[in-house]
């Protein structure tokens, strides 16, 4: 399979393809902007641009030999390491690393067949010590059969697993300070805050921003012809301007999409910090495993847009909500549980309390039970309080 | 494409190119040969991306054309295939094999995805003969660290310089250079860090008596003599300065019978503790005595008689490096070279009677020694 064409973005691309055309290509960009935006497809394609034979005053040809390769990431300069789940120990650094490299040759032959995917993953992963190791030691060499090279750093937030854990980003700061001769680094992240400000200080950002949802729309129509219109609006809308998150939407053969699955998630979740039963929040909380936190995340995003949609019609306000389908239920839920705007949009605060917690890797059903009581607390008990005592604030 | 080649030689080819075959890859098309013809013949190409092997055999070649295909898979078939003519084809991305009434047909994959392998322009290279290249390697890349924090310790340096070729390796803990007359007057010194499973190809590839043509050509440094062809990515960096750690003022030597010292060494190191392997020696007039003491395990004590000139002098050493380096020193007789217990030690061949002199060097650091 070939990588589908780049998707927007057409101010970064001119700038990056002026600054390698000028000589001035910094060796360590880091692209930043919201998940699946096309940060990866991005960097991709500045690894087709470091290697084409036959480069354009546009861009790459897209047609030479080292376009092919590239564009079937399977140019031997073209590096892409991403997270991966860790396997099991085999005893060794060595075979440890062996280990690591046999998995994400599997995750790449997955990404050759199938490109266009979902920017979504349930599992536990990271950019390991191991993996870094291997790249440095790829890097240590010269280009294989290009003049240069290319080392995609995908999601480079997962190379802090957590704060105690940061090997893995000072071994890749190693190779940052001093990048070989004709070899350059794209990171990319959705959270740059997240990496280490001693990484962050070697790279050149570059933002990605969302793209307007009529280019999403377009897009999916041309790309992911099995989807119905009425499909394709709704995950366009829900997508917020990334590609990467509305293939989330799209079912997956008769499934539901892993986001629309999440969504439901969250949903229910919400749903469960409004009951004013605490036993029906602890159980939904040991509806989750009591490992695996940082699978978490997705869920705690989909929250906030649920929290901001009820928001935004609590408050009455003409703007358009994102949870498309649920403008009943929001409504009729603000309605009959008095839910008032300022203390949804302070109880925002909670679930990103629960976002650090499980960057921390503290037990989900932990994270997930003193959540809905926080929540429950701002949003329900303390209602009418909450709001008397913003009003005094705000006047 | 379609030619007809005899099973010894496809065998050969493919035995050849296989071994530059990774086991585990991130590409597909690695685990491929390329197969092409040419005016004369058919190239069979192999590589791992670091190493590319290439062989060039004389065939009849009936239609022009390329294929990649499964390596392995053919190595194991014409392994087993009796002997006479083999007649390869190819049909789309398949090859077929036919050799009297065997026929097999194999996926294969376009010759356009198969990276493009290094064009070293070896006109313009220099030649080594194959007994001083592979006496360079043999001599020097076991000194090659294993240690990836330093990458351009783990290549052997390469260094051409005027009418004289040098190789050294080192992990820090050890050092192994050697310097053979050769090569091109040059007023420059230039020096190739390359990887040793490049090298190891080419100890495999290449014979004594072969001349080999070597040359660079970008990122890459080629080898070639009759037919074979071992391209290898070079690794980047700077190479320490390892002139600075060679001492100059060493004024203690001793010169021992090697497979004694060796042994020696050996039958002590058996008490010496398995983390360190530390041994203890004790230099002085006419004799060495050697001290192995672990509380866990036991002690040793060994006596040999040499020839020693110097102050005396205790110093502490890890057996292994010390017997990995006299392997390989190779004559009788090997002259220790010492300063200070806490300096490092060199150790140098004595050419003796009929045994070629060689400009060989191997240095070891000492252990400190707490008792």
């Amino acid at each position: 399979m070939t990588l589908h064409p780049l998707e927007g973005h057409e101010d970064a691309r001119a700038a990056v393809l002026r600054a390698f055309l000028a000589g001035h290509l910094p060796s360590v960009l880091l692209l930043h902007g919201p998940t699946g935006v096309g940060k990866q497809r991005f960097a991709l394609w500045i690894g087709q641009l470091l290697l084409c034979e036959q480069l354009q005053p546009s861009g790459p040809c897209g047609g030479c030999h080292a376009c092919i390769l590239a564009l079937r990431v399977e140019h031997p300069d073209l590096h892409w390491y991403f997270p991966v789940p860790r396997p099991p120990a085999r005893g060794s650094p060595e075979r440890d690393q062996e280990a690591l490299e046999e998995v994400r040759s599997e995750r790449l032959a997955q990404r050759r067949e199938t490109p266009l995917r979902p920017s979504y993953s349930d599992e536990v992963q990271g950019l390991h010590f191991a993996t870094i190791r291997n790249l440095r030691r790829e890097a240590s060499r010269r280009p294989g059969m290009g003049p240069r090279r290319l080392f995609l750093v995908a999601d480079a937030e997962a190379l802090v697993a957590q704060e105690s854990a940061q090997e893995a980003a000072n071994a890749l700061l190693k190779v940052l300070e001093e990048p070989p001769t004709d070899t350059w680094f794209v990171l990319t992240a959705s959270e740059p805050g997240r990496l280490l400000p001693t990484v962050r200080s070697r790279a050149s950002p570059l933002y990605l921003p969302p793209l307007p949802v009529t280019r999403v729309r377009e897009f999916l129509r041309r790309e992911w012809s099995g989807a119905g219109e009425a499909e394709i609006e709704k995950a366009a809308e829900l997508s917020g301007g990334a590609i990467g998150r509305a293939l989330g939407f799209l079912k997956d053969g008769e499934d539901e999409g892993p986001l629309e699955r999440t969504r439901q998630e969250a949903f229910f979740l919400l749903r469960a910090a409004l009951d004013p039963e605490a036993a029906g929040r602890f159980s939904r909380a040991l509806e989750f495993d009591p490992f695996g936190a940082r699978s978490l995340h997705e869920i705690l995003t989909l929250l906030e847009t649920w929290m901001r949609d009820l928001a935004a019609v609590a408050a009455g306000a003409e703007t358009p909500i994102l949870n498309v389908g649920a403008r009943e239920w929001l409504s009729r839920t603000a309605g009959e549980r008095d839910l008032h705007a300022l203390p949804l949009a302070r109880a925002v605060q909670v679930v990103e309390a629960a976002r650090e917690r499980a960057a921390g890797n503290v037990n989900p059903q932990l994270i997930v039970a003193h959540l809905l009581l926080e929540l429950n607390d701002a949003l329900v008990n303390r209602t009418g309080r909450v709001l008397a005592a913003s009003q005094s604030e705000v006047s | 494409m379609r030619f007809t080649i005899t099973r010894q030689n496809l065998h050969q080819g493919l035995n050849a190119v296989s071994a530059s075959l990774p086991s585990k890859t991130t590409l597909p098309v690695l685990s491929n040969i390329l197969l092409e013809t040419t005016a004369d013949g058919v190239r069979i190409s192999g590589t791992d991306l670091d190493v590319a092997v290439r062989i060039r055999v004389a065939v009849d070649v009936v239609e022009q054309g390329s294929l990649t295909a499964p390596g392995k898979k053919l190595q194991e078939i014409t392994r087993e295939l009796p002997e006479g003519p083999v007649e390869v084809s190819t049909r789309g991305e398949q090859i077929e094999l036919r050799c009297g009434r065997s026929h097999f047909k194999l996926n294969g994959l376009p010759a356009a995805d198969f990276p493009t392998l290094p064009d070293i322009p070896f006109d313009r290279g220099w030649t080594a003969s194959g007994s001083n290249l592979l006496a360079l390697i043999r001599h020097t890349a076991f000194a090659v660290s294993t240690e990836e924090s330093r990458p351009v310790l783990n290549g052997v340096l390469w260094e051409l310089r005027d009418r004289e070729m040098r190789m050294v390796a080192t992990n820090g803990h050890r050092l192994a250079k050697m310097t053979i007359p050769a090569g091109p007057s040059q007023e420059t010194t230039t020096q190739l860090i390359v990887p040793p499973a490049a090298l190891q190809h080419v100890q495999r590839l290449f014979n004594e008596s072969d001349t080999v043509q070597v040359a660079r050509g970008g990122n890459h440094l080629g080898f070639s003599a009759g037919g074979t062809e071992v391209y290898t990515r070079l690794i980047d960096g700077t190479y320490p300065n390892y002139e600075q750690v060679i001492p100059k003022d060493n004024d203690r030597f001793a010169v021992v019978e090697r497979k004694g010292f060796e042994s020696a060494v050996r039958r002590v190191a058996a008490v010496a503790s398995e983390q360190t392997h530390r041994i203890r020696m004790k230099f002085e007039d006419g004799r060495v005595e050697f001290n192995v003491l672990t509380p866990d395990l036991g002690e040793a004590h060994d006596e040999l008689e040499v020839s020693y000139t110097g102050e005396p002098l205790v110093i502490g050493f890890n057996a292994n490096y010390l017997l990995e380096v006299l392997r390989y020193v190779g004559t009788q007789e090997v002259r220790l070279g010492f300063k200070a217990p806490e300096r490092a030690a060199t150790l140098e061949p004595v050419s003796g009677d009929g045994e070629a002199k060689r400009d060989y060097l191997c240095l070891v650091m000492p252990l400190r020694l707490v008792d």
